[in-house]
């Protein structure tokens, strides 16, 4: 199984940042992202976080992976509100009918005569946007920070150290376990088994029981790692040091307050006004929240 | 005043919960201040066990029953925490991957000074220290992933060295390591302990480097201590090697031979170099040669890789131009050192890659147009991790998974997994859970998987690694009764001393190519091959050479044959 | 040396001495060792794409099979923390299951937590808290969808069967039934335990999850006709993996002597 890489590579501004800054700007872009319907902001605000993966430099090769696995869901979303969604779309608008762009044709069997509607086909945009910048945020403050400084950000955010080891460790086991399973994979392909020539049950079974030693095996090197936890004296207790230090720089302070203001502006304008709002573009009318 | 002992076991017993019987019994033993103690013994002896106990492991993580009192820089291991005894002892197990527990290499060895509170500046120069002392720095920032077996270990090493113990515990620390990686961590363990004053107890089967390294010996036999002594006494201790089916070094073991048929009355050396000095008081040597079996030369070919090249998507050049064949019914040792292209080899003949150049054939067939899983039931595949291969929940019935994509009616199928379970020793334990039997037992489970498609050809990939001496030679014996049988047989190691009881032929990989390919025999007398490809000849072929240019003895009967009749020797 | 001594004791001299383990981590009671490599686990079995049906983001990753396998072996909390933990690595590397990725990962650890309340005895402020749960989840995902957005309600409660079924299995004491199958030494109960315990630990799980995302996606009403076939559909699925995976991890677990987690129930 082909593994992409995870870290991004290149120094940055952004990636220099304290993982406490990059968790702000994670949480305001986020909280923008819920709250904004309009599809002019939410793809504006998808092209900025994509925009800001690639200055960050996370691997084309990884955003590309991302884009392709996505498009067919992205698609059947554009489809689905463009073609389904009616009441919703007419109570945020205010439109007494839908505006049709294009119609299928009358003598297709179920889905002859269906329309595709203007409101449907912005608001699928919206919601497209939205997926996208809430899958893109993670790589662009994960993936951009060093897994040493990973633990202590954690840490200064006061989540316990045992849970912030535990991410990071985790990151750690994953190549071994990923290629433990490659292995696994392999030996039942040695053993005989095509899992394309089984019915649908039998490759359940055969799946399912590539799962089974990779737990197993899985446990039996958690017995061996607990081992060598103690023995390095790993008790979860006060009074740890930290060979890497977090520390607040002035771009990370600036930008934290930044993310304060964002959310602040994105839920008063939200709460308080129409921006935000579900609205087409060229059309002011727009009503609902 | 003398200094305090690094640690100290009186009267230690313990059982595990679920234990039929105790896994240490009545140990008392003593780790002065600086001192290297081995511990060997069969598997099952309680070396693990005993190793865990020094740092409050066992019994604090187990559970079970503790008797007695163990000591570890004058704290008792039962009532104080075990991250309190790691200050005083570090720990180095078997499995490289296992012990790594962090993203970076100077993050692994930070790890256990951060638990304990060190300061950040001192963590920084000890972890600078720790990684030069065992030759890694410059790959501060690297992923342990992305380091080898053997630097891994070394890795491990530091993360214990830099705790500053007065004790460090090694439990098989080179187990799954390749020759050179071996004597390199040994190597560092001779060093730290000479230039640092830290104890050591390292347990191993590897005893040509205990010998070299180890001031004592302790001797293990189901939990009890009985024997200590230093490694000459107890390797040339020959009614307790045999009764513990413990290994001694070649050297001493040729020098065994020679006493017995009295060629000689000096005692057994324990280190290459001595025995090679010994050997003037020796009967002159003389050419000395064995007739060789035929190879079967002009047996067809049922694996042949014909001008290949393979590389890895990253650019790894893995293979550059090999062209060998495998007749029917040979049976094959393939050896070379870690990265020299051994295992990309396999996996081509297994069809898991595909070749960049050339050509690979299986019973005269390009593989290329066949499919892994076609060519399982003329290939059989054991991995060196038996666990890999174990899917279901009962000896019988993983066997049994074999044959379901082979479609056969239950009268054959029960009928094939009988003869596979009979073969393999395995009737008996039918209803177990593979996962409950001891590694050897493993392995024969799956065999036993692997032989009911009833493959021409059986291929081993490292069967050895891990196991005792006993444990190698019983998995040993299975692949030499299927040769017998007529099937075709390769086997990788790194585990020379083993083979000559077992292949007839012996391809050397180095770098991608074929190096050698030659008899056993001739393959186990270039030294200088060997070595340049970081394998270690056995010590007889070494000796056997230093007798005489023209010898060809392999074992030390062969040795003691290549001398002539001896006159009485001189007294010492 | 050499000789055996014959007169060697065969029962231990030394005092015994009363054996506790002082200062460990944990998580939940789970050693973090344990959580670590599991959590592991669940990162690889997300990138295995589980292709049986398609749900409104596509295929959907083994690893949501063993989601409350991870709570039956390590308990509530461990489970929780390692399907966690696995499910955020898992996304980096499978995006295309992700959906919305901070439901995922609270998804992966709703699944243990729900699972960590189906056991034989104990824990009952877990599911109580389980059941306010559903329930506010119920009412506010019921109400948008058919007040707000028009959904026949006949529609929803068929498109959300399979969930509400389990809801009724989770509610009554066949909850501690279903823990007794998965202690059962039979490993035929076992898998009747788990297939049952993972489909009602997934269904709560997946109910949560859509009730956040139709409350930010508003999917429109015909959506939920497509979900009548899909979701008993999946859920058989998931049920199945767990079953077929968790049956013979138990098996293996029981036969192998690896210290057993406080909170682990099988």
């Amino acid at each position: 199984m082909n593994r992409p890489s995870l870290q991004a590579t290149r120094a940055t501004a952004f990636s220099a940042l304290d993982f406490r800054a990059k968790l702000a700007v994670f949480l305001a872009v986020t909280v923008a992202a819920v709250a904004w319907n309009d599809p002019r902001l939410s793809l504006g605000l998808a092209a900025a976080t994509l925009g800001a993966c690639l200055y960050a430099g996370i691997s084309r090769g990884y955003l590309w992976l991302t884009a392709r696995l996505m498009a067919p869901f992205f698609l059947l979303l554009l489809l689905t509100h463009g073609f389904f969604n009616v009441q919703y779309v007419l109570r945020l608008t205010g439109h007494a009918r839908l505006t049709p762009l294009f119609s299928l044709p009358g003598g297709l069997p179920i889905v002859g005569g269906m329309v595709f509607s203007e409101e449907g086909f912005y608001y699928g945009l919206n919601v497209i946007a939205k997926s996208t910048t809430l899958l893109l945020l993670v790589p662009l403050c994960v993936f951009t920070t060093d897994p040493n400084n990973l633990v202590v950000g954690l840490v200064r955010l006061r989540i316990p150290y045992t849970l912030a080891f535990a991410f990071t460790s985790t990151l750690r086991f994953f190549p071994l376990l990923f290629e433990e399973t490659g292995f696994v994979i392999e030996a039942q392909r040695l053993r005989g088994f095509a899992a394309e020539d089984l019915g649908l049950v039998a490759r359940v079974r055969t799946y399912a029981k590539v799962a089974v030693p990779v737990i197993l095996g899985a446990l039996f090197k958690a017995q061996q790692v607990e081992v060598v936890l103690q023995s390095r004296g790993f008790s979860g207790r006060r009074g740890r040091t930290y060979l890497h230090e977090s520390r607040l720089d002035g771009a990370s302070v600036g930008t934290i307050a930044a993310c304060v203001l964002l959310v602040g502006a994105v839920l008063a304008l939200r709460l308080w006004t129409s921006f935000g709002a579900f609205v087409l573009p060229g059309d002011s009318s727009g009503l609902a929240r | 005043m003398p200094e305090a002992p690094a640690a100290r076991l009186e009267s230690v017993s313990f059982s595990y919960p679920l234990g039929e019987r105790p896994a240490l019994l009545n140990v008392t033993l003593e780790i002065g201040a600086g001192e290297v103690v081995g511990l060997v013994g069969a598997t099952g002896a309680g070396k693990t066990t005993l190793c865990l106990a020094f740092n409050g492991i066992v019994p604090q993580l187990y559970g079970g029953r503790f008797f007695g009192r163990a000591e570890a820089g004058g704290l008792d291991t039962v009532d104080h925490p075990i991250h309190e005894l790691a200050r005083h002892v570090g720990i180095v197990l078997q499995d490289p991957e296992s012990q790594l527990v962090t993203a970076s290499v100077e993050n692994e060895v930070a790890f256990a000074l951060e638990n304990l509170g060190v300061p950040p500046a001192e963590i920084r120069r000890r972890v600078d220290e720790a990684l030069a002392s065992v030759e890694l720095d410059g790959l501060a920032r690297k992923h342990p992933h992305e380091l080898s077996g053997g630097q891994q270990q070394r890795l491990a090493l530091a993360t214990a060295l830099a705790q500053r113990p007065r004790l460090i515990v090694l439990d098989e620390p080179t187990a799954q390591l390749d020759p050179r990686a071996s004597a390199d961590v040994f190597r560092l363990v001779r060093a730290i302990s000479r230039e640092r004053g830290t104890a050591f107890v390292v347990a191993s089967h590897a005893a040509e480097e205990l010998a070299r390294t180890a001031g004592r010996l302790a001797v293990l036999s189901r939990g009890r201590l009985v024997a200590m002594g230093t490694p000459e006494e107890v390797y040339r201790d020959t009614a307790l090697l045999s009764r513990e089916r413990i290994r001694p070094p070649g050297v001493t073991a040729a020098f065994v031979a020679f006493r017995a048929a009295g060629l000689t009355r000096l005692p057994p050396p324990v280190l290459l170099e001595e025995g090679l000095g010994a050997l003037a008081g020796l009967p002159p040597g003389r050419p000395y040669a064995v007739p060789l079996a035929a190879r079967g030369r002009d047996a067809p070919p049922v694996l042949a890789a014909r001008h290949v090249s393979f590389t890895y998507p990253d650019g790894t050049r893995a293979l550059d131009d090999v062209d060998v064949s495998i007749g029917r019914g040979e049976y094959v040792a393939l050896l070379g050192p870690n990265g020299s292209g051994k295992s990309t080899l396999l996996r081509l003949f297994l069809h898991l890659l595909n070749p960049s150049a050339g050509r690979i054939e299986v019973e005269g067939r390009d593989v290329a147009a066949r499919r892994v899983t076609d060519l399982a039931r003329t290939i059989g595949y054991v991995s060196q991790n038996p666990d890999r291969q174990i899917f279901n929940p009962t000896v019988e019935s993983e066997v049994a998974f074999s044959l379901l994509p082979l479609r056969l009616g239950p009268a054959e199928r029960a009928s094939r997994v009988e003869r596979a379970l009979s073969a393999l020793g395995l009737l008996g334990l039918r209803g177990a859970h593979p996962l409950a039997l001891s590694k050897g037992d493993r392995a024969r489970v799956v065999i036993a998987a692997v032989l009911v498609m009833e493959p021409a050809i059986l291929v081993f990939d490292e069967p050895t690694i891990g196991q005792d001496e006993a444990g190698a030679r019983s998995i040993l014996d299975v692949t030499r009764g299927l040769h017998r049988e007529g099937r075709t047989v390769v086997v990788v190691t790194h585990h020379l001393h083993l083979m000559p009881d077992y292949a007839e032929r012996v391809l050397i990989m180095g770098r991608g190519r074929v190096l050698s390919d030659t008899s056993l025999r001739v393959a186990y007398h270039s030294t200088e091959l060997l070595r340049a490809n970081h394998l270690e000849p056995p010590p007889a072929a070494l000796l056997a050479r230093a007798l005489h240019p023209e010898n060809w003895a392999l074992t030390p009967a062969e040795l003691v044959a290549s001398l002539e009749p001896a006159a009485p020797a001189p007294s010492p | 040396m050499s000789e055996p001594d014959p007169a060697a004791p065969s029962e231990p001299l030394g005092p015994e001495r009363t054996v506790r383990l002082l200062g460990a981590a944990s998580v939940g009671g789970a050693p973090v060792a344990y959580v670590v490599v599991l959590g592991a686990v669940v990162a690889v079995l997300s990138f295995i794409p589980f292709s049986v049906a398609l749900s409104a983001g596509g295929s959907f990753p083994m690893a949501q099979g063993v989601y409350p396998l991870m709570g039956w072996l390590l308990g509530p909390a461990g489970g929780a923390v390692a399907s966690a933990m696995g499910s955020l690595v898992g996304l980096f590397l499978a995006p295309h299951t992700a959906g919305i990725p901070w439901l995922t990962v609270g998804g992966a650890a709703t699944g243990a937590l729900f699972a960590g309340c189906i056991v034989a005895r104990g824990r009952r402020a877990l599911a109580l808290g389980a059941v306010l749960l559903v329930a506010g989840e119920t009412w506010l995902f019921s109400h948008h969808a058919t007040v707000a957005n028009g959904v026949r309600p006949g529609i929803f409660l068929l498109a959300y069967l399979a969930h509400f079924a389990a809801m009724v299995l989770f509610l009554l004491p066949t909850r501690r039934w279903i823990g007794r199958l998965i202690e059962s030494p039979d490993l035929g109960r076992v898998w009747l335990g788990l297939f049952l315990g993972t489909w009602c630990a997934t269904s709560l799980m997946m109910f949560s999850e859509s009730f956040v995302s139709y409350w930010l996606l508003n999917w429109p009403s015909p959506l939920f006709v497509m979900f009548i076939g899909i979701i008993p559909l999946e859920e058989a699925a998931r049920s199945g993996i767990g079953a077929v995976i968790g049956t013979g991890v138990i098996a293996g677990l029981r036969s192998i002597a690896l210290p057993k987690p406080p909170g682990a129930r099988y």
